[in-house]
């Protein structure tokens, strides 16, 4: 008997499944590969955390402060609240630097997924294709033939270096 | 009414962002008048403490939680575009929010 392949995406109960010796489970998400949210607990945690205890850093230097009349004995109070103001702003950077890495990297599947699904070429060599390059009479860039910038309109082909030659510069949108 | 609550639901981490951003605003404000109202360092250290550096810990959040703000708007339209890309060949199907 030959292993049955399903997903969590099944009407059956993941119990079901599970007793079934002979099922394989494949635990890949068909449409939504990504978490909800572009943050996984761990960084909220950090964030959270980071925030709390520079906050409370800055509450404990304020009665530090406010305790003390002599300036002398307010300074490592004050540096207390530095420190704290510190904390919270390391663990918002590290936060906000995973969280744009999050998004970049979603960014990057999407307009590959988007490319591969619409049938535009990624890359195409350092060269570029030889011909097939289009633009129009009135363009001043060249584009690849499934860019939205030429889709419509009635374009010619030719080769990068005829259309250098020519004066005409790669599109910055579909970047032949 | 009922739309406001909704609406502040909804743009909860913005609502929050600008929340910490008053908050700052305020801190910094207060610290400002409760300094230039005595002359001795001593008594204006706390205002330095509770006014400049609170207040700059609020503005500081507040800016983050706009940031991430935006960030889960992109992080969510790209997962719509992935669906509408997978799902309906390119053009969203009716009801996709």
């Amino acid at each position: 008997m030959s292993p049955k392949l399903r997903t969590r995406q099944d009407d059956t109960p993941m119990v079901l499944l599970a007793t079934e010796a002979l099922d394989v489970i494949v635990d890949t998400p068909v449409v939504e590969p990504y978490a909800p949210e572009p943050w996984n607990r761990r960084e909220l945690t950090g964030f959270a955390v980071a925030t709390v205890v520079g906050g409370g850093l800055l509450g404990a230097s304020y009665l530090g402060v406010s305790a003390k009349v002599a300036l002398a004995d307010q300074v490592p109070f004050l540096d207390l609240g530095i420190a704290g103001l510190l904390v919270g702003t390391v663990g918002a950077v590290r936060w906000l630097a995973a969280v744009v890495k999050a998004v970049r990297v979603r960014r990057a599947g999407a307009v590959a997924l988007v490319r591969s699904r619409f049938g535009v070429v990624a890359t195409a060599g350092p060269d570029g294709p030889a011909a097939g390059l289009v633009t129009t009479a009135r363009m001043t860039r060249y584009h690849r033939p499934g860019c939205s910038l030429a889709a419509g309109k009635e374009v010619s082909a030719a080769t990068r270096a005829e259309h250098s030659a020519a004066g005409r510069r790669p599109c910055g949108v579909c970047t032949p | 009414m009922k739309d406001l609550v909704q609406w502040i639901r909804n743009q909860s981490d913005r609502v929050a962002s600008w929340t910490c951003i008053g908050l700052g605003l305020v801190c910094l404000l207060a610290g400002w008048v409760g300094v230039s109202a005595t002359a001795f360092p001593g008594e204006q250290m706390p205002y330095v403490v509770s006014g400049g550096l609170v207040g700059l810990f609020f503005l500081g959040l507040g800016g983050v939680l706009w940031l991430s703000a935006d960030l889960r708007d992109e992080w969510r339209e790209l997962a719509r575009l992935e669906r509408a890309v997978l799902v309906g060949g390119g053009t969203e199907p009716d009801g996709m929010p």
